[in-house]
């Protein structure tokens, strides 16, 4: 029998059997990894006010209309005090009582760094149960229209090198008596760099994309987001060895100079600035006429810097992360931070585009 | 000699520039508002936390406010039994107690008569309620506190159901609703609320306390809460901060509140909460309070925080940052920020305009007329109307005989009203100043007092006076505690220290040579032997070493080398042997080649000092210009080279400033172009090229002078960029980006142009041909 021409030669029927299974096989399994590529997005929101008790009409809309599924509310912050080691401040006002939409709320707890520095390993036992104990209060006072208990707890902690390691306890202890799942935010700094800052005993990591950045340490970068200062921070990494959630910014605020000082930050109601101010330069502009926004009184001659995330920029940042991380299964895109002024600045198909893109 | 890292030289006083462990200090913005007036001196008690401020509002005196008022609702209530500091030991300073049958305070005497036993009964069970308001535990665990409230808040209930003496019939419901807040008992707040308070026409002190927690069960953002957060802001002075920050609400149409309103206070209430959370002008709100009430205490309030803003808008950049009016050949070549300038002038307009209002008021229908005429005194002076001001400030004090720290105040803003008013030059300092002066209590208003006597005194020329006055405003050396002020042209040592706290920082940047000369002239010559003189002088003498290196270094700006010279003379020889000399002045002066900035080098045989440098330049300049001479070319080049190096490019800038860092600066003074452009020493290499008949020598000229011009071209794109941020720079035409001299050179002798252009080690060979 002679073979036939060109190509592998197999022979008999069975190898063409055989051939057309292998093809068939092959291309199941770059199917199924191709699917595994792609990624249920969770959408999600924080929410960080603590002065205010209701969501307002827009606040309520957008998480209808973009299909939320999770609402991380700041339930309060843990500060230093030196009488009682950790005192809760800033506890939330916010009563949700009906949404139009199954949502999950998500207890979050932001603790400051310097609590650790100060407080004993022994303590901490302790103050895993307070704060336990706190956050359930909270949750059945405010929100048990919605759900009587929280799957989840986040806690939110910019840790250092010298406080990794009561901060991981705590997280540990958390975990054990809540016996809830628990995420943690990670700043691209310790992602960076797991071997010094450690990972920490969470179920889940939310990827914090913003701030990389001192607001006042360069006046030509936007430093809410600038895509030359996260690029390094994500590029050539080992994966992170716990699952991985994304939040992004979609706040901006006015950094106000007087006498070309540094005086505060403004978070304004939308960025429709042109009757006031004057652009001069790249993220710059000048006042030119007295206005009153909030509570401060912008005058002509007084300068601002106006940092507000791009959709191009971010966009571009979503590309970046998709590109560089390797997110898996049902991943939550939080957007910081649900607030009617935040909202103002984009529309819900924007909004969308942002949770959607993950998937594609 | 690096130039890579930022080093303040503390090359003339001994004060450190302020440094916190985050980095450098930078005084708040509080520290430069100017502010002549303390409103805490003319108004009623309790609104201090909301005078006019760059910081958040605070508790202030609202509580002991508050405390007073209840003090004088029990005094009523005891019949004037006893007085109000024996009342004030019982219920605040628990000084006394209530039970004590010995006791000789009156209040107790009178709790314990027989007929009063239901006031004593309401009291003891007062003082029992004080343990269950708070939350106890912040992490609201084991809370304590709350253990037994709830029966405590239905027996506080049925105490105010049962008492027949009305008074303590809404004490007792107040106390029911203050728990019942700690135990977040919204529903029940309102319904006590509703039944003991609500239909009240008369209120008092415990009403709008009642009301206070009423307001905090409504949603915020609504009509309803502002309208409560208003009466309460009015009428409960401890209350001002919680109503401001946690129920009233900016966003709420002010007419939908108004319409909640069912008096004429009432509507004035809420017009107050607005103007107090309007940071802009608000001579509006002004009028609707004034003739919805003209003699309330909110309107004197409201009045004078509109002058404390525009003593912020006005005096703030009038005497600390901006360019004075009085004066113009003094003050030449500072940048004039037209937009501040027009800021300014729209700023008096308004102060003319809220002057005008109040014109319109006659002051005999006012009960208590001292703030009002305060106000038009004030107001005049801010409308430098300085003799009207005169006369209506004698009025004002005559009204505050009973308020003994208002009347000083008028009398300071009558001192620098009438110094205002003085002629220009030759002011002399009234003895009533003098004694000011000389007393200041250094409080935060009388220290900007001072300044704004010194500055007047500097706006009419009398420079010396004006320094010796800034000398003695800050004798702290607590960084905290100094009085910081900026100046016309934002002069700066450094980007992180435009402003002044040292006399000596002072005259340093923005004293011209002649007053500088006539400053240290009247210390060298001082005599006088009276108490003001001896206060201004004290410790002066000791300053004389730094101001005179000071005056030569403005010659030196000014290219006046032979006054340089005689002031750097008088400079004690132990000062240029020590920091910062010793360092900046470590390299050759007379030595450069291409390449090098800053750098020290083997021909740093000898140490130059600002004396020898100055006489070493002078000699060569003569030698230079003396045409008999025929090494006039080599000193032409030495002289552009010792020139080259005093720019912010070489390695003696010490001699044009005491502060130079790697990145460029602007310091708005004289020599600005002369340090980034090199103007003389392009000069003088291009004489030496001129001069010169060794061909290779004047090709290295030439060179040098390209180098010059190079660092202007290149100096213009910085300016252009800092431009947008810096108004004080001003750019001019823009040079030819080619430089012409090394065009030249190219053209005459392209071997030496790519020779000394290309080769780093060619340079001295240049030099040493001039003399082979």
């Amino acid at each position: 029998m002679k073979p036939p021409s060109g190509g592998l030669f197999f022979g008999t029927k069975k190898c063409i059997m055989f051939y057309r299974v292998f093809v068939i096989i092959l291309g199941m399994i770059l199917l199924v990894s191709c699917t595994e590529q792609k990624i249920e997005v969770v959408p999600a929101f924080y929410y960080w006010k603590n002065n205010t008790s209701t969501l307002s009409p827009t606040e309520q809309a957008a998480l209808s209309e973009l299909g939320t599924k999770k609402l991380y509310v700041k339930f309060f912050e843990v500060e230093p005090d030196a009488e009682i080691k950790a005192i809760p401040t800033a506890k939330t006002s916010l009563k949700i009582g009906k949404v139009d939409q199954e949502i999950e709320i998500i207890p979050s707890v932001f603790i400051r760094n310097e609590v650790f520095k100060n407080i004993a390993t022994s303590y901490l036992d302790t103050l895993a149960d307070k704060l336990l104990f706190l956050v359930d209060k909270y949750q059945k006072e405010k929100f048990s229209n919605l759900s009587s208990d929280y799957q989840e707890l986040q806690i939110d902690c910019d840790w250092t090198g010298s406080t990794k390691e009561k901060y991981f306890y705590l997280l540990k202890k958390i975990k054990e008596k809540s016996k809830k799942k628990l995420s943690c935010t990670l700043r691209l700094y310790p992602y960076k760099y797991p071997d010094k800052m450690g990972v920490p005993p969470v179920d889940r990591a939310m990827l914090m994309c913003y701030n990389l950045i001192g607001p006042l340490e360069n006046e030509h970068k936007n430093s809410i987001l600038d895509l030359k200062e996260l690029k390094p921070y994500l590029v050539g990494n080992k994966p992170y060895k716990i699952p991985l959630d994304i939040a992004l910014p979609i706040f901006s605020w006015l950094q106000l100079y007087q006498y070309n000082r540094f005086v505060g930050l403004i978070r304004p109601k939308n960025n429709n600035f042109d009757d006031f101010l004057e652009p001069v330069d790249a993220l710059w502009y000048l006042v030119k006429k007295d206005t009153v926004l909030g509570n401060t009184y912008l005058r002509i001659g007084d300068k601002i810097k106006y940092e507000a995330v791009d959709s191009t920029v971010l966009n571009e940042a979503i590309g970046i992360l998709k590109k560089s991380l390797k997110l898996k299964g049902a991943t939550t895109i939080a957007l910081f931070h649900l607030d009617e002024n935040n909202l103002n600045n984009y529309s819900y198909e924007t909004l969308r585009h942002y949770y959607t893109t993950f998937a594609d | 000699m690096r130039r890579c890292v930022i080093i303040i030289l503390l090359l003339l006083t001994s004060n450190i520039l302020p440094t916190q462990a985050c980095g450098p200090y930078y005084p708040e913005r509080e520290t430069f508002r100017m502010h002549l007036i303390n409103a805490s001196n003319f108004l009623a008690p309790g609104y201090a936390g909301f005078a006019y401020s760059s910081k958040s509002f605070r508790e202030g005196d609202g509580g002991i406010a508050a405390q007073n008022i209840n003090v004088k609702l029990w005094k009523a209530l005891c019949n004037n039994a006893a007085s109000e500091s024996e009342i004030y030991e019982v219920l605040y300073a628990q000084a006394e107690d209530i039970d004590n049958k010995n006791s000789s305070n009156k209040f107790v005497i009178f709790l314990q008569a027989k007929e009063n036993e239901a006031i004593l009964e309401y009291l003891r069970f007062a003082f029992d309620c004080n343990q269950y308001n708070g939350y106890g535990d912040p992490w609201e665990g084991t809370n304590s506190t709350g253990d037994g409230r709830v029966a405590q808040i239905e027996k506080a209930h049925k105490m105010a159901k049962a008492s027949t003496n009305a008074e303590l019939k809404r004490r007792y419901a107040f106390l029911a609703i203050r728990m019942a807040y700690y135990e977040s008992a919204s529903s029940q707040i309102q319904a006590l609320y509703k039944a003991f308070f609500a239909e009240r026409k008369e209120k008092n002190l415990i009403d709008y306390w009642a009301m206070s927690f009423m307001a905090s069960t409504l949603d915020s953002r609504t009509p309803e809460a502002n309208y409560y957060a208003a009466q309460v802001f009015a009428n409960a002075p401890d209350k001002r901060l919680n109503m401001y920050y946690n129920v009233y609400s900016r966003t709420v149409d002010v007419a939908q509140t108004l319409a909640l309103a069912s008096s004429a206070e009432e509507k004035s209430a809420i017009w107050a909460l607005e103007s107090v959370a309007n940071p802009a002008k608000g001579i509006e709100i002004l009028r609707q309070v004034h003739s919805l009430t003209p003699n309330s205490e909110i309107f004197d309030f409201l009045l004078l925080r509109e002058i404390n803003k525009l003593e912020d808008w006005i005096y703030t950049p009038y005497y600390t940052a901006f360019k004075p009016t009085v004066s113009e050949n003094y003050w030449n070549g500072i940048y004039e920020d037209i937009s501040i300038e027009k800021r300014l002038k729209s700023d008096r307009a308004y102060a003319q305009q809220l002057l005008d209002f109040l014109n319109t008021v006659s002051i005999k229908k006012i009960e208590n007329p001292l703030v009002f005429q305060t106000a038009k005194g004030s107001l005049l002076m801010i409308v430098q109307a300085y003799k009207a001001a005169s006369k209506e400030l004698k009025k004002a004090q005559k009204m505050a005989a009973k308020k003994p720290e208002a009347l000083m105040q008028l009398k300071e803003l009558m001192l620098l009203c009438q110094l205002s008013a003085a002629p220009i030059k030759g002011t002399k300092v009234a003895k009533s100043m003098q004694a000011f002066l000389m007393k200041a209590k250094k409080t935060e208003v009388e220290k900007r007092m001072m300044f704004a006597i010194g500055r007047t005194l500097e706006f009419q020329e009398n420079t010396t006076l004006a320094a010796l006055v800034y000398s003695r405003i800050n004798d702290t050396e607590e960084y905290d505690e100094q009085f910081y002020w900026r100046t016309a042209g934002h002069k700066s040592r450094t980007w992180a220290q435009d402003y002044y706290y040292s006399y000596l920082h002072y005259v340093e940047m923005e004293y011209s040579s002649n007053a500088l000369t006539d400053l240290i002239a009247a210390i060298e010559t001082n005599t006088k032997s009276d108490p003001f003189s001896q206060w201004l002088f004290e410790g002066k003498k000791a300053d004389k070493a730094q101001l005179y290196n000071l005056l030569g270094t403005r010659y030196i700006q000014e290219d006046k080398l032979e006054l340089a010279l005689n002031s750097f003379e008088k400079v004690p020889n132990s000062v240029w042997e020590t920091y910062p000399y010793n360092v900046y002045m470590a390299a050759n002066p007379f030595y450069t080649n291409l390449y090098l900035e800053h750098e020290q080098t083997d021909a740093d045989t000898v140490l130059y000092t600002k004396v020898t440098l100055t006489r070493t330049l002078i000699d060569y300049l003569k030698k230079a210009e003396d045409e008999t001479n025929p090494d006039r070319d080599y000193y032409y080049y030495l002289v552009g080279t010792a020139y080259f190096n005093m720019t912010y490019y070489g390695n003696t800038w010490i001699m044009r400033r005491s502060y130079c860092s790697s990145s460029k600066m602007v310091y708005g003074l004289e020599d600005e172009e002369e340090f980034y452009k090199c103007v003389l020493a392009k000069k003088y290499f291009e004489k030496a090229a001129a001069s010169t008949k060794v061909d290779k020598f004047k090709s290295m000229c030439l060179a040098m002078a390209g180098r010059c011009e190079q660092y202007a071209i290149d100096h213009y794109d910085w300016m252009k960029r800092m431009a947008k941020w810096d108004n004080r720079i001003v750019l001019g035409d823009a040079p030819n980006p080619e430089n012409s001299y090394f065009k030249k050179l190219k053209v005459s002798n392209p071997d030496d142009y790519e020779e000394l252009r290309g080769n780093c080690y060619s340079f001295d060979s240049y030099v040493e041909a001039r003399f082979k």
